[in-house]
């Protein structure tokens, strides 16, 4: 499955923009994370006729201040378990509305979120198929889309 | 009116109560639970008459909760907010007696579009 960069795009900033109203522009050369920087990942299951991932890498800052935006309330007083909440539902949607590009009757799970320092996640058997950078508010973002072959 | 909004994402809850106050909803009464079964209960005790609720939810999920309201003649109006919105899935869902299917991500406007006849 060759995924457009186009779409996911698409898909990534109307959901940033039209729930949080935060500033996001694509970055043709990718970013990068902070390696020495705590850091969280979203990630959801699609499994059907298409079998594979979407996941969401943002710093911890970032989903703190996408926290605060979707529960109006300052950064400093946003728990971990509304963090967790916030970048879960983000990669629910983003995965949800990249489920309309694959063959009907996929399924997508709940949402998983891992965090920490310098980590890599993988889906056995998988690869990327689609890894796209993103600023937003001034600070890097990854979606990537993995499939498992 | 009494509006309960059933999403497992309380994140979600949120934006959709947000998203109530924008389209000019905020006046109305409302409650959340965080799946179908917890809908369930307060359907029970409070009788809500708009329901608006996820579909991917664990322990029910949003169609089982269709499914057991409407087998019990919940007279309300019922309606998806969910991340997916496949043909096949808006037919289900008008199938089991939904009212409205709203995508994740949404507008003040969907809301308006869907829930005015009743609310407005």
């Amino acid at each position: 499955m060759h995924f457009k960069d186009e779409d996911i795009n698409r898909i990534i900033t109307d959901i940033w923009t039209s729930i949080l109203g935060f500033e996001i522009e694509f970055v043709h050369d990718g970013v990068s994370l902070p390696k020495s920087e705590r850091s969280m990942v979203g990630c959801i299951q699609i499994t059907g006729e298409w079998q594979g991932a979407v996941t969401l890498f943002c710093p911890d800052s970032l989903v703190r201040k996408a926290t605060a935006s979707m529960f109006e309330m300052p950064e400093d007083e946003v728990s971990d378990d509304e963090m967790q909440d916030t970048l879960g539902e983000l990669t629910n949607m983003t995965a949800g509305n990249i489920n309309t590009l694959l063959p009907t009757g996929c399924g997508i799970s709940l949402p998983t979120v891992a965090e920490g320092i310098d980590y890599k996640l993988t889906i056995p058997g998988g690869k990327v198929t689609c890894e796209l950078g993103f600023l937003c508010e001034g600070e890097p973002m990854i979606a990537a889309v993995m499939e498992r072959v | 009116m009494k509006i309960l909004v059933v999403d497992d994402s309380k994140a979600m809850r949120m934006i959709v109560l947000r998203t109530l106050r924008q389209a000019g909803y905020g006046d109305h009464e409302t409650k959340e639970a965080a799946d179908g079964k917890l809908g369930l209960d307060i359907v029970h005790e409070w009788a809500p008459d708009v329901i608006i609720s996820d579909w991917n939810m664990p322990n029910m999920n949003g169609l089982e909760f269709l499914q057991a309201l409407k087998a019990e003649g919940y007279p309300g109006l019922f309606g998806f907010v969910t991340t997916e919105g496949s043909p096949k899935m808006r037919e289900t869902a008008m199938d089991a007696g939904a009212g409205f299917l709203v995508t994740k991500p949404f507008t003040a406007q969907s809301f308006k579009d869907e829930l005015g006849s009743v609310l407005d």
